[in-house]
Formats: C-alpha cells, sequence, structure tokens
C-alpha cells in the first residue's frame, strides 16, 4: 500500500492517511478484504506516531470503510458504501476542473471540448493501446 | 594594482607570538629582573657556596619557557596522530614554507640570544663566574631549532615525536665530542654548533612542508606492529557481573597502564646510568643512591599524574565529566572506588617494574656477593626480627605510599573544574618554591637547625588539627548525602584506625629503642595515613556530575 | 503559559518553576512542563532557547537553582541510579569513548542496565551495520550517533531522552533515529522526549509539543490542539494596502497589496467576523505546517517583547 505523508503544506498527517486510502480504495487499488498494514508497520514505514496512524484507522472505521477485526487486524469493508461513488465522482470532478481551466486559457470553447472528449472516448475504444501511450503522461 | 603592505609578514608572525604568549614573557622578564637584581644587589654575607650557578639555574627555566613558546608547543597536541607540531592554521597563509618557519626561528634564536647575554652579563659576572658570550647562546639555539624540527615533523604515531625528541637532543648536544673524537681542535667547538644549524633549519623546513602537503613519515613495519599490538591485547568478550566490575574495566583499561609507563620511561635512562656509568666496582655510593632514586621514582611520579588520573580522561582537555559517564547509573561512590582499585592495580605493576632494576643489578656478576658481605656488615648491630620486620615494613610500606600519592590527587581531577586543578598546581608550585629556600637554608647554615627542630612539633601539632576539623566536615557532607553506603563509609573508617595503630606500632617497634616516642609515631601515623581527600573524592565527583 | 498538568501519577516527568541562569544570562527562566506517560514530547526552539539546558535538568546534569525537577517522581539530583537506570539518552555531542571497539562498548553499558536485552541489542547491531571489533573513534558521525542509539535502546528504557539527536545526521541515519523513537513508543507505556529544531520531524512523531525561546516557554500543548488553534487565512481587500489591519489574535502576516495571509491562533468564527469586519474577504483558510506556527510564534514574541521594554 502506497501512502506518502508529508509535513509541507500544513495538513493534518491523519487526514492525509485517511485521503490516501479513501483515494486507494476508490481506485480499485485496495479491493475489499484487502488487509491493511497494522498500525505499527504502517507508523514505522512512514515515522509517524502511532498514535495519528490509530486515528486515521479510526476515521476510516466511523466512515465505513474498513473494519477492525478484533486483534487480527484491519480489513476494507467488503460492502462498498455509497460513499464510494462521491468520492469517485469528487476525484474526476476535480480533474474536469482542471481540464476546463486549461481549456480557457488554450482558448478552446466547450463545445469544441465536448467534440474532443468523444473523439477520444472512440479511440480509446478502438486502440486501447494507441491510447494508452498517449495517456500515459497524465494519468495517476 | 593594490597598494603593498607596509606590513610584511614577519611582523604579523611576530605580532602573532607576542599576543600569545605576551603573559609568560612578561613574567620571563620579570624573573630576570628579579634574579638579576639579586644577583647585584644581595649581600656578600649571605651568599651560600653556589649562589651564582643557583641564580643561573633558575635563569635557565627561562629557556625551556621559550623553546616551548616558539616551538608552538603551547598550541599543539604533540602526541596527536599524524599531525605536526605547526599549527596548521597558519598553512593556508600565502607564504613559503622557508618562510613560515624561518620567522619563529629566527625570533626564537634571537630571544635565546638575548636572554643569555641577560644572564651572562647581569647575573653570571656580578656573581663572580667569568661566563662565555657567545658559545652557551649557539648551544641554546642548536637545542631549539632542534626541538622545533622534531616537534614539527608529522609524525604517524604520535608518541614517536616524544620517543625521538630526547635522543635528537642529546646527539646535538654532544656532538662536539664527537667531532672531537675525530680530531677536531677544542677552541673551534663552536664552529660545530655553528655548523649544525643550516642543516636543522633545513629539516624543520622538509618537516613542515610535508605536513602541508599532508604527509607523515609513516613507517609501514611501524604501524604493523602497532596494529599486530593491538589485535594481541585482549578483549573483553565475557559480560560484566557489576556495574562496579565494568566501571573497573573502563578505569583500568584507560588508566592503569600510565604510572607503570611513566616510570618505564625513565627507569631506561636510569638503568643506563647505572650500568653503563658505574663501571668501576667499588662506586657503591654512587650505584646506591641511584638505585635509591630510581626506588623513590614511582611515589614521585604518582604524586605528579594523581591530579590527571582523576580526571574522567587522562589525556582529555576538559576535565569536566561527559554526558555519558555523568549518566552511568552507579553511584559516586562506586566510581571512585573503581578509579582507587585500578590505582592499586597500576601500583603494582609499577613496583613489579621498578624492582627488576635492583634485581638486575644484583644479578650483574659479583654484585650480589660484595653487595650481602656489605650488608651483613651493617646488619651486624641489628636484632634479626627488627631487620625482617624492617624489610617487610619497607616492602608493604612503599607501594601503600605510592598508593596514597596516586589517589591522594583524585579528587582535584575529579572535580572536573580545571581552575581547581590549575589553583592545585599553584599551591603545589608555591609550596615548592617556599620549601626549597627552607631546605637550602637548613642544609647551608646549621645555626638554624634547632630552630626548626623545636617549631616541628607546633607544626605537626597544627596539621593534625587541620586535619581532623576537615575530616568532621568531610564525613559529615559524605554521611548526608549518601553518595557512599553508610557500611562502606564505617568499614573505611575502622580499616583506617587499624592501619594508623599498626604502622605507628610498627614504627615504634622497628626504629632503635627509644629514638621514636609513640606520641610521635603515632602523630606521623595519623598524617600519613590517607582520610580527608579520599573522602573528598566522592563529594568532588558529585560537584562536577550535577553542576 | 503552563502546561496541562496531570496527575502525578501519569507524568513521567515534572518540572515546576525551573530557572537556571548561567552568569548573567538567563537560560530558564520559570519554566513548568509536565510529561505524561506514553507519550512523544517534542521540545522545540531556536539554537539557544534553553532546550538542551532544560534536558539536562531532567539527566541530573544540572541542579534548578529554583524549582524542581522529578522524573518518575524522584530527583534525578539526589538520587541518580534511581532515575537513569530507567532512562535511555542520547545527546548531539559525541562523548563516547572514542578508545572503545563498539562491542566492548556494548558489553560495558550492558554492565549497568539489568534490563539489557542482549538479542535485541544483537540484532540493532547488524540493522545498523556496526562491526563490533572498531573503534568508536574510528566511526564515521553518523556511525557513532548509531552506536549511541544503540546503547540508549537496548535495555528498552521506561523513558527515552534525545537531545538534538538528529543535527549534523545524513537522513538515513535520521531516519533510524525516528523509526526508534516510533518503535519505542509503539510498546505500552514508554516516554520519549525529544528536542529538535528539525520541525518535520517532530511534527511527524509527537503527540505534545513544548516550545521554548530565550528561556520562555512559547507554547505547550497536544500536537492536535496547536494544529486545531492555529490557523492561515488567506485575505482579499477591497483596496490595496500598504499594512495588514490590525486584528486581535494574528500572530504573522505576509503578503502585499490587496492579498494579505495571516498566520492566527484563536477562535476562527471570531476572526472571520472580525475580518470581514476590516473589509476584508476570506479566501483560503489551511491548517499551518509547525514550521510556520512556530516561526509565527517567534515573531509575534519578539514583538512584544520590543513592545514592552
Amino acid at each position: 500500500m502506497q501512502i506518502h505523508v508529508s509535513t509541507n503544506d500544513g495538513s493534518p498527517i491523519y487526514l492525509q492517511i485517511v485521503n490516501q486510502v479513501k483515494y486507494l480504495i476508490a481506485a480499485g487499488r485496495l479491493q475489499p478484504n484487502d488487509e491493511l498494514p497494522p498500525i505499527r508497520v504502517l507508523a514505522e514505514r512512514l515515522l509517524i506516531n502511532p498514535n495519528t496512524v490509530a486515528r486515521a484507522y479510526r476515521e476510516l472505521e466511523t466512515a465505513g470503510l474498513v473494519t477492525k477485526r478484533g486483534t487480527a487486524g484491519t480489513y476494507v469493508s467488503a460492502t462498498r458504501t455509497p460513499l464510494v461513488k462521491q468520492q469517485r465522482l469528487k476525484i474526476l470532478s476535480a480533474r474536469i476542473d482542471v481540464l476546463l481551466a486549461e481549456a480557457a486559457q488554450l482558448d478552446v470553447s466547450h463545445d469544441e471540448l465536448l467534440a474532443l472528449v468523444a473523439d477520444r472516448q472512440r479511440i480509446l475504444k478502438s486502440e486501447p493501446a494507441a491510447a494508452n501511450r498517449n495517456s500515459g503522461a497524465t494519468s495517476q | 594594482m593594490y597598494a603593498r603592505s607596509r606590513y610584511s609578514p614577519g611582523w604579523g608572525l611576530s605580532w602573532q607570538l607576542w599576543r600569545r604568549h605576551r603573559w609568560g614573557f612578561l613574567a620571563d622578564i620579570a624573573w630576570l629582573a628579579a634574579l638579576a637584581l639579586a644577583a647585584n644587589l644581595w649581600p656578600e654575607s649571605w651568599r651560600w657556596p653556589r649562589f651564582g650557578q643557583n641564580l643561573e639555574l633558575g635563569g635557565l627555566a627561562v629557556f625551556i619557557h621559550l623553546i616551548a613558546a616558539f616551538s608552538y608547543g603551547f598550541e599543539v597536541d604533540l602526541t596527536a596522530n599524524k599531525r605536526s607540531g605547526f599549527p596548521t592554521s597558519m598553512f593556508t597563509l600565502p607564504l613559503t614554507t622557508r618562510t613560515l618557519v624561518a620567522w619563529p626561528i629566527e625570533l626564537g634564536a634571537a630571544a635565546m640570544t638575548v636572554v643569555w647575554l641577560v644572564i651572562a652579563l647581569g647575573i653570571s659576572h656580578p656573581c663572580g663566574i667569568e661566563a662565555p658570550l657567545a658559545f652557551p647562546a649557539v648551544v641554546a639555539v642548536a637545542v631549539l631549532m632542534a626541538i622545533q624540527a622534531v616537534s614539527w615533523a608529522p609524525f604517524e604515531f604520535g608518541w614517536a615525536r616524544v620517543a625521538v625528541a630526547l635522543p635528537t637532543v642529546l646527539a646535538v648536544l654532544f656532538s662536539p665530542l664527537l667531532a672531537t673524537l675525530v680530531g677536531f681542535p677544542e677552541r673551534l667547538i663552536p664552529v660545530v654548533y655553528l655548523a649544525l644549524l643550516p642543516g636543522l633549519f633545513l629539516a624543520a623546513v622538509a618537516g613542515v612542508a610535508r605536513a602541508r602537503r599532508g604527509d607523515a613519515f609513516d613507517w609501514r613495519w611501524h604501524r604493523a606492529v602497532v596494529q599486530l599490538a593491538a589485535r594481541l591485547l585482549p578483549e573483553r568478550r565475557r559480560p560484566f557481573a557489576s556495574a562496579a566490575q565494568a566501571q573497573l574495566w573502563f578505569e583500568c583499561r584507560r588508566h592503569a597502564g600510565l604510572l607503570p609507563l611513566f616510570v618505564a620511561m625513565l627507569l631506561i635512562p636510569i638503568a643506563m646510568i647505572l650500568f653503563l656509568g658505574s663501571d668501576r666496582r667499588g662506586d657503591w655510593a654512587k650505584a646506591l643512591s641511584i638505585l635509591g632514586i630510581a626506588l623513590a621514582l614511582p611515589v614521585f611520579l604518582a604524586a605528579v599524574v594523581s591530579a590527571g588520573l582523576g580526571k574522567h580522561d587522562f589525556s582529555a582537555t576538559k576535565s569536566a565529566l561527559p554526558a555519558f559517564l555523568a549518566t552511568r547509573p552507579i553511584r559516586a561512590g562506586e566510581f571512585v572506588a573503581a578509579k582507587f582499585k585500578m590505582a592499586a592495580v597500576g601500583t603494582l605493576v609499577t613496583w613489579i617494574l621498578t624492582l627488576m632494576l635492583p634485581a638486575a643489578w644484583l644479578l650483574a656478576p659479583g654484585h650480589f656477593e660484595t653487595f650481602s658481605k656489605a650488608f651483613a656488615q651493617w646488619a651486624r648491630d641489628v636484632s634479626p626480627g627488627k631487620l625482617a620486620a624492617g624489610v617487610a615494613l619497607a616492602v608493604v610500606f612503599l607501594p601503600a605510599f605510592t598508593w596514597k600519592k596516586l589517589v591522594d590527587g583524585m579528587f582535584i581531577g575529579l572535580s572536573g573544574r580545571n581552575w581547581v586543578v590549575t589553583a592545585n598546581a599553584i599551591v603545589m608550585g608555591s609550596f615548592l618554591c617556599a620549601a626549597i629556600p627552607v631546605g637550602l637554608v637548613l642544609e647551608w647554615l646549621p645555626e638554624y637547625r634547632p630552630l626548626a627542630w623545636r617549631l616541628l612539633p607546633w607544626l605537626v601539632g597544627a596539621a593534625i588539627l587541620a586535619k581532623s576539623l576537615a575530616a568532621v566536615f568531610i564525613l559529615r557532607a559524605l554521611w548526608q548525602s549518601k553518595l557512599v553506603a553508610h557500611r562502606s563509609l564505617q568499614k573505611y573508617l575502622a580499616v583506617w584506625c587499624l592501619v594508623t595503630i599498626a604502622l605507628a606500632g610498627s614504627l615504634v617497634a622497628i626504629a632503635p629503642t627509644g629514638s621514636v616516642s609513640v606520641w610521635a609515631a603515632l602523630a606521623g601515623a595519623v598524617l600519613l595515613v590517607p582520610l580527608n581527600r579520599l573522602t573528598a573524592a566522592p563529594l568532588a565527583l558529585n560537584w562536577d556530575r550535577h553542576r | 503559559m503552563i502546561a496541562q498538568n496531570l496527575e502525578n501519577s501519569e507524568s513521567v516527568i515534572e518540572i515546576e518553576r525551573v530557572t537556571r541562569a548561567f552568569g548573567k544570562k538567563m537560560a530558564l527562566g520559570e519554566i513548568s512542563l509536565s510529561v505524561p506517560r506514553g507519550v512523544v514530547f517534542g521540545l522545540v526552539g531556536a539554537n539557544g532557547a534553553g532546550k538542551t539546558t532544560l534536558i539536562r535538568h531532567v539527566l541530573g546534569l544540572l541542579k534548578a537553582q529554583q524549582g524542581s525537577v522529578r522524573v518518575f517522581g524522584r530527583d534525578p539530583v539526589a538520587d541518580p541510579v534511581g532515575v537513569l537506570s530507567r532512562v535511555g539518552c542520547l545527546s548531539e555531542e559525541n562523548d563516547l569513548p572514542g578508545w572503545m571497539r563498539v562491542g566492548e562498548l556494548m558489553r560495558y553499558t550492558q554492565a549497568f542496565y539489568p534490563g539489557w536485552d542482549e538479542t535485541y541489542a544483537e540484532e540493532l547491531r547488524r540493522a545498523f551495520a556496526l562491526d563490533p571489533s572498531v573503534r568508536v573513534k574510528h566511526l564515521s558521525k553518523g556511525q557513532r550517533a548509531r552506536a549511541g542509539l544503540l546503547i540508549a535502546l537496548a535495555y528498552r528504557p521506561e523513558l527515552l531522552v534525545l537531545d538534538e539527536p538528529s543535527s549534523g545526521l545524513d537522513p538515513i541515519v535520521r531516519r533510524d533515529i525516528l523509526g526508534a523513537i516510533v518503535r519505542t513508543i509503539a510498546d505500552e507505556g514508554r516516554t520519549v522526549l525529544f528536542s529538535s529544531h528539525l520541525l518535520d520531524e517532530v511534527e511527524r512523531v509527537s503527540d505534545h509539543v513544548a516550545m521554548l525561546d530565550q528561556g520562555r516557554l512559547a507554547f505547550a500543548g497536544a500536537m492536535d490542539d496547536i494544529k486545531q488553534t492555529h490557523h492561515r487565512l488567506t485575505l482579499v481587500f477591497a483596496e490595496a494596502r500598504r499594512e495588514p489591519p490590525a486584528l486581535q489574535g494574528v500572530l504573522a502576516w505576509e503578503g502585499a497589496g490587496r492579498q494579505w495571509t495571516a498566520l492566527v491562533s484563536g477562535r476562527l468564527a471570531e476572526l472571520r467576523v472580525a475580518a470581514i469586519g476590516q473589509g476584508a474577504q476570506v479566501v483560503d483558510e489551511r491548517p499551518p505546517s509547525l514550521d510556520e506556527i512556530f516561526v509565527a510564534q517567534v515573531g509575534a514574541i519578539r514583538t512584544t517583547a520590543e513592545e514592552v521594554s
């Protein structure tokens, strides 16, 4: 599980962990019933206080994303809650905002943009390899 | 184009030397002035036979200070490995090595010459000694340059420098001997010394140049020997049984070998003098006095190194306890006990080494029979019981006294304050400065001896009073501080009483009947057996540990 | 400002109104702190603020001229054995005996602590790649720090005290030290007190933070509280201003013209209202990093000190 925390922008570390776990679940990189690393292991790996990791796991549990199975560990919830879909849409909305801002800068009109999106969709369906190569720079 | 500075590099280097040593130089000047005044104004009737020579000797002390100052001895650690004795900060100056080296040499030579002229004209001549003006100055300059050359050469192994220094200086001093052997006329001996000077200068330049390049005189075989020795030395593998044992190991590893080393270093020239000097069989007095010096050596050296051994590390410049040792969970009493035990180990090894010299001398062909005959003659008048007791007491007393001298000054080093160490040195120095004239007076003016004899009981009484008062204060402080387990303190006091009584008793028993009164013996024993300085040690350590 | 006072049984270190002066210089002025059990307590401050002095008081190396210090309920000066046998310490000073080999250092230290775990010590030694036959003076600075860390950790002390452990060390050794802190705190009931001026490290691992500035306690409290009570507000004014407005609770201003960013400490709602009252619009609000809080707090203290004097 790839998680990075940074103290640069001031956002609380536990929140960074929560957000990243939410993203990983939403992106499908964490499947239901996958085990999250134990608190102690994650704390040692990230070099942060175990209490912070514990708090992050508590928040995730409250949000219903993970379940704590006694002392066996913490696992991703099997049932997908609507929150996950919401998260997915939120991620896309962020990207669309960026796209719209760039389009405005590059002086591309709204209709041209929509036509471009449909165009790219067609190419994606017919030639997945070519589309992957082109979109490699912008993905992740 | 920049304007040429009106200060040449020579000014800079000279100013630096003056600034660094100005108090020392002023003290030298004051000392010489005092000696000159004494030489000129001391009334004739009060002068003792060797008055002039003694004053000259005092003046020669200035030479030692000058040599140390002009060879930058105060600024560099001369025993550091791979380093030159020349301050490395000066290597980055935009000066040629020759200039860098020439200035301290020239200044030193000038200073030595001036000082010798002052001594010769101001001290020796007024005292009636016809001292030559030029010759000793040249010798002094030669010695200075030799020491500079040796201390500035970069040695791979720092202590090698110390080992090389003595033979070099001796070689320089006795080079005319070689010259006369070859047939050089005696009048031209100063020329021999003058001829040495350029060679020494070039040696100094070569050494400093090498150090500036970053090289050192490394002898590969020498390094291999040191590494082999290090590997052969036992490395502690088993865990320690207790904290006290671990601390004892620490102290022994670091300090137990110091006294034996210093004694051994001095025993070697003494042994050479003994075996090579007194070849004539009948010269017992000289041989015995040399052996006597050898046997007194451990005691004397123990007193010298005692304060340094009290420090956490003998070679450390700062005597404050480092955090690593200060945070050991060990009582101050146990820490100090480890030092005392280490001193015992060191004393034992030292005495084994020291006794090898008389043993070797006795084993030499013919010595033993002559010695035993002389001894039997001397011992005819003494009862065998007293003789055996006397020998036994000497065998026990000398190492014990060495141990006492070794641990006596430890509380100074344990205090961790540099000013305490300096103050102690000053007090000891002034005590010596006061004692020497008194000793000289008593030796050469016998009319004062009865007076001294009458004063002695009062002095002894005052000393005992002082010791008792101090004991009361110190023991009370120690008891309340809980730095030492109460039982240990009680045991120590009991042992002290026993040893004092035993010592007094043996003194009375051994001395020729009636010459030593019981009270005198008891007073002597009370003053001899250490109490206050040992009990003050844990308090000093506590003072250092918690500032 | 006095830190939250917890019950004595919960505090590992209790520092009460400790004052210390070196000659005329006041190194610590009436500091009161309480370090609870089981936390990582970070001590931050500029160089010369008094962090090392405070830590030396905790270790008993300095006697409090006024006030008292209690560690595990005992005075470290009066009872050094009882306190220090439960404390592991690592200082930025390089005072391990240089002549000792690493293996000897381990065996020497082992004799002082009954709780020494030989297998754990060996595991640490291998993890730190320390050759037991090398003398300490031949180790690099980072390796020496690791050796010091090893002998401080191997007996699993209840209290780990680190005085600027990472100063001057490369990032890999710093990771080792942080890892040691994290592993220590993961064990129940063990406490860590460490001082550092690397604030990102302090922010990562500390539960509680105290800041010293020129011998005084600037602030102290739980890390979460501090992060929650400080905010970074970006304000946009209707007209360009040459000077930022005077708002209560603002520690530091930054910016020019119409856009100004304030680092504030206090209740957010009131501050927003006050800002709007000054004719500004709150454009952005985010939590500041400990670094920014630190710089702002020190600046604010200096300004008030100048105003007072």
